[in-house]
C-alpha cells in the first residue's frame, strides 16, 4: 500500500483550517480575530504544499493543455485578462441599478449635492458575523455613496481585530460610523443608523443617509440657539419624563447647535425659541419680546392653548390673531384622539421641505388667523375642523357656528423671514419629538430663520412591509398544492416514464 | 447554426423524456415549497426572497449532479458520434449541453413563478425586487452550470468530478466572506477574492439593486468556463 505524500496531509490540513475559519466566522457572536488568523495560517500551509508539489503541478498544467491547441489556451488567457481589465474600467463611476419599488438603495440628489461640497472621511466599525443583515445594508449604502462621491474615503474596522482603535474612538454600539471633518469628529451610533429597534411599523428603517447628512451638518454648525422658557424655575423643562424637553435639547446638540436655556431674553440677534406660558406673560418680558421682534431678530414663538391673548399689541401690528381655543379636526385626528392632529402642509418654504410620509403630530394645538400678505401658512387644519370653545360645556365637541371659528385654520405661520409662530409646544416634548415629522418641522424652521434651508432635515428610508391578506383556508389549500401536489405529480410522471421504459425493454427481450 | 438548433432540440427531447428529470424536479420543488410554506406561516409577507436564496444554495449541490454524466462513457460516445459523423463543432455541442440544462433549470425555477402568482393574488409584492432576484438566481445557476460542465469535461472519474465541482462552487460561494478573513496587509487580497465570488453579486441581486459590473462578472463566470469547456472538448 502506498503511503500518502506529505503534501497530501498539508492540503487536508489547509482545507480543515479554512473550513474551521469559515465556520467560526459564520457562527461566532463574540468579537474574535481567530478566523482571520486561521485564514492566514491556511494560506501559509497551502503555499508550503504547493512548493512541495511544484513538479506535479507543472506536469498537471502541461497535461491539461496537451490535447488542445496552445494557441487556444493563449487566446483564452488573453480573453480573460481583457475581460478583467474591462471590468476594472467599468467599475469606475458606475451607477447602481435599483429595481426595488422603494428605491431603498438610492441616495437622494439633494444629499449627494450637499455631501459633494464637503470634505469628510468615514471610519466604519462593524462586524459582519454579529450583525449580518445590518452590515449588508450599511455596506451597500457606503458602496453607493462612494460611487457618487469618490473623494469620500471609507475605512472599515473590525473591532475584534482592532479593539484599541474602537476603544479610542469611543465606540459603544456596532455598527457605528465615525465621521471626521477638517477639525472635528462626530460619531453615528447604531440607533442613529437603524432606529432603536431596527424595525418600525412601516418595515425596516435605515437612517444612514439622513444620519450622515446631519452629522456632516453638525461638523459645520456652531450656531447658538437661545431657548427662552419664562417659567424655567417652575416647569420641568429639561425633565426626562414624557412632558419634558430633554430630547429636544439633545436633538439641537446632535445637529451641532449650541442651545442656551434661560428665563430672560438675550440681547443678541441669534435665533431665539420662546416657549410662551399658558398664563399671562409678565409685562416687562412682553414689551421686550415685542421690541425684539419689531427689530427683526429671528424668533420662533411657541403658544399653548390659553384664554389669554399673549403679545396682543404685536399681533395687532402684524395682523394676526391667536384664537386660544383648542382646534378639533375630526378628519385629521390621530389614533381616534380628537386632540392629536395631523395637519396639512401649507405654502411656506418650510412646509415645502416636509414629507407627507412623515406627518407632524400636534397634541392639543390652537390656531392663528391672519389676512396679512406677509403671513404664509406652514401647517393647516382641514375644512372640517374648528376652534372649540371649551366654555360650551359639552363632553363631545360639536361645531357651534355662533361661538366657534370653522376651519381651515392656520396652526403654524411664517411671518416674513424672521418670525415663525407655532400654536403648540407639546410637539417638542419627549413624548412627541421622536416623530420624524416633528423633528423636521422644528429643525427646518431653525434652518429657515438662519437662511440655510438647504440644510433642511433629510428623512430615513424604509423597506415597506407588504403583508399578505390571505384567508387561512386558502393559504392551506395553496400550501397543499405547492408542497404536495406539484412534487407528487412530477414524481408520478417520472415513475410512469420509468415504467414505460421498463415495459419497452421487457417486451423487446 | 442549424445544426446547433437541431442538436439542442434533440437534447431537449432526451431531457424531457428522461424519468430522472422528473425525480429531480419533484425533489427540488418539494424543498422550495417547504421553504415557501415556512415563510408563509412565519413571516406572512408578500416576499419570497428567502426561497430565492435557498434555490441558489441548493443549486450548488444539484447542478454538479446534473452535469455528472455529460462527458462520461456513454455520453462521450455520443459526443464523438456528433462531432465526427455529423461534423458538429465542439463549441456547438458544449453549448447544446448547456442549453439543455438551462431549460431544465427553468423548469426547476418555474415553482417560483407559481409562488409569486400566489403573492400577486393575495398581496402586493415588490415586482422590481423579485424580477431582479430571479435574474440573479438564473445567472448564478447558469454560472454554476458552466463551471460544473467545465469540471466534468476535465475528468472521467464520477466521484472526483462531483467532489471537485461542489468544492469549487462552495469555495466560490464562500469567497464573498474573504474580506472578513483577510485583514491588515491582506485586505486588498480579500477584496479581490470577494469580487471573484459568485455569491457576492447574487446577494446584491437579492436586495433588488446591482451594479452593471456585477452582472458582467456573472456573465464572465457563465461564458468563460464554457469557452474553456469547448477547448477541452477538442482533446
Amino acid at each position: 500500500m502506498r503511503f500518502p505524500r506529505f503534501s497530501f496531509f498539508l492540503l487536508c490540513l489547509f482545507c480543515a483550517i479554512l473550513l474551521f475559519a469559515f465556520t467560526l466566522l459564520l457562527t461566532s457572536t463574540a468579537p474574535t480575530d481567530l478566523p482571520a488568523k486561521l485564514a492566514s495560517l491556511s494560506l501559509f500551509v497551502l503555499a508550503l504544499a504547493m512548493t512541495l508539489e511544484a513538479p506535479l503541478l507543472t506536469r498537471g498544467v502541461q497535461q491539461l493543455g496537451s490535447g488542445a491547441n496552445t494557441r487556444d489556451w493563449i487566446r483564452s488567457l488573453l480573453i480573460l485578462v481583457f475581460l478583467i481589465f474591462f471590468l476594472m474600467l467599468l467599475e469606475r463611476g458606475e451607477r447602481l441599478m435599483d429595481f426595488s419599488e422603494d428605491g431603498f438603495h438610492q441616495l437622494r440628489q439633494s444629499s449627494i449635492r450637499f455631501l459633494a461640497q464637503r470634505k469628510f472621511s468615514l471610519t466604519v466599525f462593524a462586524m459582519r458575523n454579529r450583525d449580518a443583515e445590518l452590515y449588508g445594508i450599511l455596506e451597500r449604502f457606503l458602496e453607493v455613496l462612494q460611487t457618487h462621491l469618490p473623494q469620500a474615503s471609507v475605512r472599515w474596522i473590525d473591532p475584534s481585530t482592532q479593539p484599541t482603535q474602537a476603544r479610542e474612538s469611543g465606540i459603544r454600539t456596532l455598527p457605528s460610523i465615525l465621521v471626521q471633518g477638517e477639525a472635528d469628529t462626530v460619531l453615528i451610533g447604531r440607533s442613529q443608523l437603524f432606529g432603536n429597534m431596527g424595525k418600525t411599523a412601516r418595515g425596516r428603517a435605515f437612517y444612514g443617509e439622513s444620519a450622515l447628512v446631519e452629522a456632516v451638518k453638525s461638523l459645520e454648525n456652531s450656531q447658538v440657539v437661545h431657548l427662552l422658557f419664562p417659567e424655567l424655575g417652575k416647569g420641568p423643562f429639561l425633565d426626562l419624563s414624557a412632558g419634558g424637553y430633554s430630547q429636544f435639547v439633545q436633538l439641537l446638540k446632535s445637529q451641532g447647535f449650541l442651545p442656551s436655556i434661560s428665563e430672560t431674553l438675550p440681547s443678541t440677534s441669534e435665533p431665539t425659541l420662546v416657549f410662551l406660558p399658558p398664563r399671562k406673560i409678565p409685562l416687562p418680558l412682553s414689551l421686550e419680546l415685542v421690541k425684539r421682534i419689531q427689530s427683526g431678530a429671528k424668533t420662533i414663538l411657541f403658544f399653548e392653548p390659553s384664554p389669554h391673548q399673549p403679545l396682543g399689541e404685536l399681533s395687532r401690528e402684524m395682523e394676526w390673531e391667536y384664537l386660544g381655543f383648542p382646534v378639533v379636526d375630526p378628519l385629521r385626528n390621530a389614533g381616534n384622539e380628537l386632540s392629536f392632529l395631523l395637519p396639512h402642509f401649507g405654502s411656506h418654504p418650510i412646509a415645502a421641505r416636509l414629507d407627507n410620509h412623515f406627518p407632524v403630530l400636534l397634541p392639543g394645538t390652537s390656531a392663528f388667523l391672519s389676512n396679512s400678505p406677509r403671513a404664509q401658512p406652514i401647517l393647516r387644519s382641514s375644512s372640517f375642523s374648528w376652534a372649540e370653545n371649551p366654555s360650551g360645556g359639552s363632553k363631545n365637541p360639536v361645531f357651534n357656528p355662533e361661538s366657534e371659528r370653522k376651519g381651515p385654520l392656520d396652526l403654524a405661520l411664517g411671518i416674513g423671514e424672521n418670525l415663525v409662530l407655532l400654536a403648540d409646544q407639546g410637539f417638542l416634548s419627549n413624548e412627541f419629538l421622536p416623530h420624524p415629522g416633528n423633528q423636521a418641522l422644528i429643525l427646518n424652521s431653525l434652518y429657515f430663520l438662519s437662511g440655510r434651508l438647504e440644510r433642511a432635515s433629510a428623512y430615513p428610508k424604509f423597506i415597506s412591509e407588504r403583508p399578505l391578506q390571505v384567508p387561512e383556508q386558502t393559504r392551506r389549500n395553496w400550501i397543499a398544492l405547492i408542497l404536495f401536489l406539484l412534487p407528487l405529480s412530477a414524481w408520478c410522471i417520472g415513475g410512469l416514464l420509468s415504467f414505460l421504459r421498463w415495459r419497452e425493454q421487457y417486451s423487446s427481450k | 447554426m442549424n445544426q446547433f438548433f437541431l442538436l439542442s432540440a434533440h437534447l431537449l427531447r432526451v431531457q424531457i423524456s428522461s424519468s430522472g428529470t422528473y425525480y429531480i424536479l419533484g425533489a427540488f420543488w418539494l424543498l422550495l415549497a417547504y421553504i415557501f410554506s415556512l415563510s408563509m406561516v412565519q413571516v406572512r409577507q408578500a416576499n419570497i426572497i428567502p426561497v430565492f436564496w435557498w434555490a441558489g444554495f441548493s443549486s450548488l449541490f444539484l447542478i454538479p449532479i446534473l452535469c455528472l454524466n455529460t462527458y462520461l462513457k456513454g455520453s462521450v460516445d455520443n459526443f464523438f458520434t456528433l462531432q465526427r459523423t455529423l461534423g458538429i463543432s465542439t463549441a456547438s455541442i458544449t453549448l447544446g449541453y448547456f442549453v439543455q440544462r438551462v431549460v431544465l433549470l427553468l423548469l426547476l425555477d418555474s415553482i417560483l413563478a407559481i409562488q409569486y402568482g400566489f403573492l400577486v393574488l393575495y398581496g402586493s409584492p415588490d415586482h422590481g425586487l423579485h424580477t431582479c432576484a430571479f435574474l440573479g438566481l438564473l445567472c448564478l445557476q447558469m454560472a454554476y452550470l458552466s463551471v460544473s460542465l467545465f469540471v466534468s469535461s476535465l475528468s472521467k472519474d464520477r466521484i472526483l468530478t462531483m467532489m471537485t465541482s461542489v468544492g469549487l462552487l462552495l469555495g466560490l460561494w464562500l469567497l464573498s466572506y474573504a474580506n472578513q478573513l483577510f485583514s491588515g496587509i491582506l485586505t486588498p487580497l480579500g477584496q479581490i477574492l470577494r469580487k471573484g465570488s459568485l455569491y457576492y453579486p447574487f446577494s446584491h441581486f437579492l436586495s433588488g439593486a446591482f451594479y452593471p459590473t456585477e452582472l458582467l462578472s456573472l456573465c464572465i463566470w457563465i461564458f468563460f468556463p464554457l469557452w474553456l469547456c469547448s477547448i477541452q472538448g477538442k482533446r
